[in-house]
């Protein structure tokens, strides 16, 4: 009877060992565990079978043992509570509707409609089948089958409905413009899924697990849900989720960015409430508030917003954490990556361009003003500190407690240092600002060195910034001056930064090697080291000018008088600004000084250091030896000078400096009025510790006959005074003003060739009679010698007062100064048709070229020299009509006379003289007065200021000749026979060829110091001259 | 000298250099022990005896009165027998000198004797600046200059010469 419900009682049999056999190899698989195919009679299995009680029809397992008593008979239980439990627990074949899902339960977490009509549907059979099937039945493990069939479901449904939903979700991300919707989207879906997955499991399958092994039962579930979740993300996920948390990192942390970016914070505080939309755009409504109140509104607002964020953040953790994304997953891997670029983000807002301690200050806008109290190299690492403990921390801190709750508190990575490694990627991006802005640029610089300790560290400082030096500063753009400038800085950096100074040989060695290719390199360092002004002498002309012209304001018309004044004061003032234009390195002089100071007490030590360092790496006994560091670069020297200066001047060859200086120098003791020099002094003292005694000798010389003159100077002006006065007095019997001459006396061989200019002309009758007289006096003063003047070199000082205007000029050269004494007078033969006024100004005394070079004798380039200069003050200038005709502007053209009615080439002159001749003033006040020259000069053309020319009496009548000194007779033949066909020599190879040639002949009689004794001698004696070169004879 | 000799492996070349080094030494003394005014030489090199450079003084009442001139000396390995190749290193503007500072006298070529030293042939040279011999000129310009436009000569002169 019972046999009869089983059409082919083996069969089964068969079909059960068979089916075990199989799954004891192959595990079943997801498409293996179908639900019992329909075609299975389950309806007449429930409801149409006879053969069962109808007790037995609501439940299929009333008896036990009805089953148990036959294999087949626990085959047909078994799949018949198969066929039951799976039908139940599949899913549908169509995704979970998310919106019916969350939206039905408002505010409380209830199971959605789903799970409550499966509830509904969950009837006793089925719970029995799955109990049956949980607990009991043909399983080796209860339960395993029913459980991996569940998980093999969970797989199928979320491949099969699910996933093409996220792919959906990630095509749609053209339309829609939000990361979060989007990222919403998804989650919302996911979410639902997971939870309707789990609620199955738990509220059907797990109560019967639990009871075996409660911890383990959710695990393999779980894991197996998670990865598959996982694997179907859509492949933009982690971006969208990247981009979310950034953007709320940003509202929260206050970065600049989050102003720009709108982002909706109420969306992840879900599940939304209806109305909650509202509150976001209460603002609106208030529109009339004062401002200040608005501020408040806004900061209130911007506090809500953060408030929002921070609560939206932790829920979007949470549901990530929820469908286990979070912890160890993508969610986590885009937090920690969002933290970082977070934190990198504010570094280079807060710190970014700001590396002066001013800056860091203003920065601190938020409130936190207890910076300004720090130290600056402590400033930023505090500020730092302040913003990840206030800031960054406690937020990290909470969402690592939700992803991990159980984990300690202070696992926090070392973000304090990963802060520092930013904030010094940020340094060095602007290390060439930093080194621009040097001295206050400090805490920046202080920023850099607590990680500049590897060496990939400081690899990545020199690569970037030589490549910055590269784009910035090495090109044709920048005036070597600035080069020399950031040079300069960058030593003194650089020097900070690693003193023993391997970095700063490799960014150095760059500009060292650019520098060289620059012509004006050493021009400009020499004009650095020589630029210390004479300020009160520059005071004391401007005074003097504006005393002239508040003087003169008072004689004119008002109404013009201020007009006047003011043309006048551009005038005067365009002077001295010219003069202040020059960008001068004055660094190098000030680091000069410093040095000098620094180093003085060091001198000697260094200096025997240097000599020593070059035995270093052989000496064996020395305990202190290192070596070089392990970066250092091929051309790196350990023994270099450290100091700015040194840097500077290795870079140049000694040579062309020291040529370069005597130039200068040279240019400048002629230029200077005074005397003194008391700074080039010091300067050269320096230098001579730098370039050794000899190097500098010509310099010196230089000096000592600036200071010889000041003497000379002043004697001759004594003895001239007095007979000059005379002499005017008995020519014309009126003390008129004398012209005042200083003179300077240079040695021709130790100045600079090319300075001593050649060019001759005749000086104004007045001060070529009191040359005369200095000559005189001068070769009585100093026998045997005789001055030259060179005519060209040296100042004047000259007073021009014209008819509106007058003007003091403290250095004039003198051919201009000559030139302009010329024009006070009228020429013999005045150039025909010049009128009195031209373009509304005054005409005063025309020259023709011709008529200058005659009178002047000055040749043509000089004179258009001296012609420019005046011309460029305004004082001279070309007669339009033709241009080889100079007048004297006596006052200046009008400038208001329209350009189309002024005189050129084309319109007679005539006329318009004959109209505007009755504003003449009547009479014509003196043009031109030379209040005094100071002619410099020296000379020197051939022999220099001293020509000294031995007068032929001299040297015979003294009476201890050296060479009549028997030791040196027979040596002063041959020195006089190699001087005079071998040129100039000094005194070691004299002292060398003396002594081959005299050996053979009872050898020297003397030593090389006695020699040089010996050649002092003769050269005061006058036949030999000292020479850079050696000695020389005399002609 | 005797170290440069005893390097020279050629034996009969390191004889005649000795001799050489040996007259010239002396010819340096005597130059040194009685110079003669307005004439000087003087060796290049104390090691190397063979060249020399002199310095004669442009007489007086001559264009070139108050110039200096140097000349070089190359003795050969044979002098005294073979006369110096001698030449103007200063730049010249004389008939018997060519713009390269080659001589036309006779002594130094065809007349040459043993008996000459280096003073003579300067004070030869001396001389022949003021009386050159026109009959045949290096330099024909000089030549034809020389009487006929003194003022022309001093000025092509002026603007040759230059001292070192």
């Amino acid at each position: 009877m019972l046999l009869s419900g089983f059409h082919i009682p083996q069969e089964p049999h068969r079909q059960v060992k068979k089916r075990r056999i199989f799954h004891g190899i192959f595990p079943p698989a997801a498409s293996a565990s179908l639900p019992t195919p329909v075609v299975t009679p389950v309806g007449s299995f429930n409801e149409n079978t006879p053969l069962y009680p109808p007790s037995a029809q609501a439940s299929p397992f009333p008896h036990g043992q009805a089953f148990s008593n036959a294999e087949g008979e626990a085959f047909v239980t078994h799949s018949r509570a198969w066929h039951l439990a799976t039908s139940f627990l599949s899913f549908p074949d169509s995704p979970f509707d998310v919106s019916e899902e969350e939206s039905t339960v408002l505010g409380v977490q209830k199971d959605g409609i789903y799970l409550r009509r499966k509830a509904d549907l969950c009837r006793s059979e089925t719970r029995e089948a799955i109990a049956y099937l949980m607990t009991s039945g043909a399983n080796a493990v209860p339960g395993e089958n029913l459980v991996e069939w569940y998980t093999c479901e969970v797989r199928r449904h979320f491949l099969e409905y699910i996933r093409p939903m996220l792919d959906e979700a990630e095509r749609d991300i053209a339309t829609k413009v939000r990361p979060e919707h989007q990222l919403s989207d998804i989650i919302s879906q996911l979410r639902v899924t997971c939870k309707i997955y789990y609620s199955v499991y738990s509220t059907y399958l797990l109560p019967y697990i639990a009871k075996v092994d409660p911890i383990a039962s959710v695990e393999p579930f779980h894991r197996s849900l998670a990865s598959i979740i996982a694997y179907c993300l859509p492949s933009s996920f982690p971006s969208l989720l990247r981009k979310t948390f950034y953007a709320y990192f940003t509202i929260i942390l206050s970065l600049p960015s989050s102003h720009s970016a709108v982002t909706d914070v109420g969306l992840f505080t879900s599940p939304h409430i209806p109305g909650a939309d509202e509150t976001v755009h209460s603002t609106d409504v208030d529109l009339e508030l004062e401002d200040d109140e608005k501020a408040a509104v806004d900061q209130e607002e911007a506090n809500r917003r953060r408030e929002e964020a921070r609560n939206a953040v932790f829920k979007l953790v949470e549901s990530l954490n929820a469908i286990g994304l979070m912890a160890n997953g993508v969610g986590e891997r885009e937090f920690a990556v969002v933290i970082d670029r977070v934190a990198g983000e504010w570094v280079s807002h807060r710190f970014c361009g700001r590396y002066t301690d001013s800056d860091l200050d203003v920065a601190d806008a938020d409130g936190d003003t207890s910076m300004a109290k720090l130290s600056a190299s402590a400033a930023s690492a505090e500020i730092m500190k302040e913003w990840l403990d206030g800031s960054l921390s406690p937020l990290v801190r909470s969402i690592m407690k939700i992803i991990h709750p159980g984990d300690p508190d202070d696992e926090l990575p070392p973000l304090l240092s990963r802060l520092a490694h930013r904030l010094a990627r940020v340094r060095i991006k602007e290390m060439f600002d930093i080194i621009v802005d040097f001295p206050a640029s400090m805490p920046g610089i202080m920023d850099l060195i607590p990680t500049l300790n590897t060496p990939i560290a400081r690899l990545v400082l020199t690569s970037t910034f030589a490549y910055t030096l590269h784009r910035r500063l090495l090109h044709q753009g920048a005036s070597t001056v600035n080069i020399l400038r950031a040079y300069i800085n960058m030593i003194k950096c650089f020097q900070i930064l690693d003193a023993k100074g391997v970095l700063l040989d490799r960014v150095g060695a760059r500009v060292r090697r650019y520098l060289a290719t620059r012509e004006d390199t050493v021009v400009e360092i020499v004009k650095g080291i020589l630029c210390y002004e004479y300020d009160e002498e520059e005071a004391d002309e401007r005074n003097d000018n504006s005393a002239i012209s508040a003087e003169k304001s008072d004689s004119m018309d008002s109404a013009s008088t201020f007009k006047e004044h003011i043309r006048r004061r551009k005038v005067i003032d365009a002077e001295v600004d010219e003069e202040d234009e020059e960008d001068i390195l004055k660094e190098i002089s000030t680091e000069l000084q410093a040095c000098a100071q620094m180093g003085a007490d060091k001198k000697n030590e260094t200096l025997g250091a240097a000599a020593a360092a070059s035995l270093e790496d052989l000496d064996f006994d020395d305990m202190e030896w290192q070596p070089d560091p392990s970066d250092a670069g091929p051309e790196y020297r350990r023994d270099k000078g450290t100091d700015i200066i040194s840097h500077l001047f290795t870079m140049l060859e000694s040579t062309k400096f020291i040529n370069e200086f005597q130039n200068q120098l040279g240019k400048r003791l002629l230029l200077q009025p005074t005397s003194e020099f008391l700074r080039e002094k010091a300067t050269i003292e320096l230098l001579k510790v730098r370039f050794g005694e000899n190097e500098m000798q010509n310099a010196a010389v230089m000096l000592k006959d600036l200071s010889e003159s000041r003497k000379t100077d002043a004697h001759l002006r004594d003895t001239t005074y007095s007979k000059q006065i005379a002499r005017t007095l008995a020519s014309n019997g009126i003390l008129d003003d004398l012209t005042e001459i200083h003179l300077k006396v240079i040695s021709r061989l130790f100045w600079p060739q090319h300075m001593i200019s050649e060019g001759d002309f005749k000086l104004p009758p007045n001060i070529a009679d009191t040359v005369e007289l200095f000559n005189h006096e001068f070769e009585t003063y100093k026998k045997s010698r005789k001055l030259n003047w060179l005519n060209e070199e040296g100042f004047a000082v000259v007073e021009l007062e014209l008819s509106d205007r007058a003007y003091r000029y403290k250095q004039v050269p003198t051919y201009a100064a000559t030139l302009i004494h010329t024009f006070g007078e009228p020429p013999d033969r005045p150039p025909a048709d010049i009128p009195k006024e031209l373009n509304g100004g005054q005409v005063g005394n025309a020259w023709s070229k011709d008529q200058l070079t005659e009178k002047l004798s000055m040749n043509a380039e000089l004179l258009r020299k001296s012609l420019d200069y005046w011309i460029e003050r305004n004082i001279l200038t070309e007669y339009p009509l033709d241009r080889n005709i100079y007048y004297v502007m006596e006052t200046l053209p009008r400038n208001d006379i329209p350009a189309s009615r002024r005189t050129t080439p084309h319109t007679t002159p005539m006329k318009r003289d004959e109209q505007q001749s009755t504003y003449m003033t009547p009479r014509r006040r003196r043009a031109l007065s030379f209040v005094s020259e100071s002619s410099t000069d020296t000379d020197g053309e051939e022999a220099g200021t001293r020509k000294e020319e031995p007068t032929p009496a001299k040297p015979d009548a003294d009476e201890e000749d050296p060479v009549t000194n028997p030791k040196f007779m027979m040596a002063w033949n041959y020195i006089s026979g190699m001087l005079t066909n071998q040129g100039p020599m000094t005194t070691d190879r004299i002292f060398n060829t003396l002594s081959l040639f005299l050996i053979p002949m009872g050898g020297l009689q003397f030593d090389a110091a006695e020699l040089d004794q010996f050649m002092m001698k003769i050269e005061e004696n006058g036949r030999v001259d000292k020479t850079p070169a050696g000695w020389k004879m005399r002609k | 000298m005797s170290v440069s000799s005893a390097s020279m492996p050629a034996a009969p070349a390191g004889a005649s250099v000795t001799n050489v080094t040996k007259r010239l030494q002396k010819e340096l003394m005597q130059l040194m022990m009685s110079p003669s005014p307005g004439v000087s030489a003087f060796p290049d090199d104390p090691s190397n005896l063979l060249k020399w450079t002199g310095t004669i003084a442009g007489p007086d009442g001559t264009y070139f009165e108050g110039k200096n001139f140097k000349l070089s000396f190359a003795f050969p390995a044979d002098y005294p027998l073979q006369p110096p190749t001698v030449l103007f290193k200063t730049p010249m503007f004389h008939p018997n000198v060519d713009m390269a500072g080659r001589i036309c006298l006779d002594i130094l070529k065809d007349k040459w004797s043993a008996v000459y030293n280096i003073q003579s042939i300067l004070l030869s040279l001396q001389s022949l600046l003021g009386e050159p011999n026109n009959k045949s000129p290096l330099n024909g310009q000089a030549a034809q200059l020389w009487d006929e436009d003194p003022k022309e000569y001093r000025r092509l002169l002026e603007k040759r010469h230059q001292e070192e």
